[in-house]
């Protein structure tokens, strides 16, 4: 019974009913999970000495904020070569931590191109982020969301996700990793991937991997000659309603409440939210009760 | 009102109520408490350089996705090998027998591996909510993700941890 844990989960959040928590405590599971708990409730991190770790901040603070005042004329020359010598190498040392962060608004895409010419296209609300001054030694972008890359030759170019990274030369694919699903799409040269399940995949063009927080990745062939997001439109093979509804919020910033479960494989556009809507309910025989522009949307079977 | 994170009393609270946390989220990334404290440090000095531009109501958010950047932009990736203390449980152990307390020390020597071979992003929820004990709403606000999300990584932590028996 799957199911379990689920409870349990909810429980340790202090959700159950009386109900649910008798049936739980009647589980042949129950006492594995307890034990579990009962274990994890003895461990602790040594507390952190607050009085003396934020001594240490503001230290470190006003050190950065001390000004020297009243600089006679005489010195002035002195000062700007100080000054102008600092910069030079303070600058480097400031942007050497500093990441780059793109992020693509809400119903936009964005595309962005690397100092290497290497291109990215990022679906609305997704954020990518780099160290600038390091690309040129090793080309590795973070990615939070979905992203297009056409990755020019050269170097190891990486791809980070929480989900797992993506290790290239110079190719085109399509990487979707937003909550608990990473999805890679090969559509020229080759793609590796490393998902958290310690597998590695080889990408050849037209195939793709999906990976979900906690099962195992699978390597299957895929048709598309390119994203369908670029083209506007959103597609799923046998997906999780939850998660076409997730993609619909985002696509059209609107709230959706969904009162039903089930699959779904089609696809709906990003112009029209009446006929993406109409799009996934009426072959699942769902109600939506969408009317010129509310923004709350309520789903129902 | 908006409070204005450059006031230091304002600064100085926020610091007192995340510090800890923030400092045991970066552990959990790193698996070092030097390495950690440094990383909440950085955070916070970051926060200063940029107190007028943070929201006062994104702050915590904030400071865990600058904890998170950092870290995956500087430290080197290995694999982390968490230790944490073990308070003494509240029963006195003195009375019981020494195979259980045997078993119970294989039993947790086990269990802390397990937890160690999470994959990461089920590794972080599980231990803020059972050494931090934050509600899943917290934990979801502070990492950005939705609280089912928070809710299945949990279910997905518990189902895997509970293998472990089976191999005792």
């Amino acid at each position: 019974m799957a199911n379990i844990d689920n409870l349990y989960a909810k429980w340790l959040n202090g959700e159950l009913s009386a109900e649910e928590e008798e049936a739980l405590k009647k589980s042949g599971e129950w006492a594995e999970l307890e034990a579990i708990i009962k274990a994890t409730d003895e461990l602790a991190l040594p507390e952190l000495d607050l009085d003396k770790a934020y001594a240490t901040q503001k230290a470190g603070r006003e050190k950065l904020q001390k000004k020297p005042v009243g600089i006679r004329p005489l010195y002035w020359v002195a000062a700007a070569v100080a000054a102008a010598l600092a910069l030079f190498f303070l600058i480097p040392a400031l942007m050497q931590s500093s990441a780059k962060t793109i992020t693509a608004a809400h119903q936009k895409t964005k595309v962005y191109r690397l100092p290497d010419g290497s291109e990215i296209k990022l679906n609305d609300g997704s954020t990518i982020s780099f160290v600038e001054n390091e690309y040129g030694k090793e080309r590795i972008i973070e990615l939070m969301g979905e992203a297009f890359f056409d990755v020019k030759k050269g170097g190891q170019f990486i791809v980070k996700t929480q989900q797992g990274d993506i290790e290239v030369l110079g190719t085109t694919f399509n990487v979707m990793a937003w909550d608990e699903q990473l999805i890679v799409d090969c559509f020229t040269g080759k793609v590796q991937v490393n998902t958290p399940d310690a597998q590695q995949h080889i990408l050849n063009p037209s195939e793709k991997v999906v990976y979900k927080t906690g099962s195992k990745s699978l390597k299957s062939s895929s048709d598309k000659l390119s994203p369908r997001w670029l083209a506007g439109i959103s597609q799923f093979e046998n997906a999780d309603l939850e998660y076409v509804f997730n993609e619909m919020e985002r696509q059209y910033n609107v709230d959706i409440k969904l009162n039903a479960t089930g699959k779904f494989s089609g696809l709906f556009t990003h112009n029209d939210i009446e006929v993406a809507l109409n799009k996934v309910c009426k072959p699942l025989g769902l109600q939506h009760n969408y009317q010129n522009g509310n923004s709350v949307i309520t789903v129902t079977q | 009102m908006e409070q204005d994170i450059c006031k230091e009393a304002v600064y100085r609270d926020l610091f007192y109520q995340h510090a800890n946390h923030l400092r045991n989220f970066a552990y959990y990334k790193c698996g070092n408490l030097e390495e950690a404290e440094d990383l909440m440090q950085d955070a916070f000095s970051k926060l200063w350089e940029n107190c007028s531009a943070v929201q006062f109501s994104k702050v915590k958010s904030w400071l865990f996705t600058i904890v998170n950047n950092t870290f995956l932009n500087t430290v080197k990736h290995q694999k982390v090998v968490l230790k944490f203390q073990e308070q003494q449980p509240k029963s006195d152990s003195d009375q019981q027998d020494p195979q259980y307390l045997l078993e119970e020390k294989e039993f947790k020597a086990k269990l802390m591996q397990a937890i160690n071979d999470l994959p990461e992003d089920l590794k972080l929820v599980f231990l803020m909510n059972r050494i931090d004990k934050k509600k899943y709403r917290e934990i979801a606000e502070e990492l950005n993700l939705s609280v089912k999300a928070i809710e299945k990584r949990m279910h997905k932590a518990l189902s895997i941890l509970r293998k472990i028996h089976k191999k005792v």
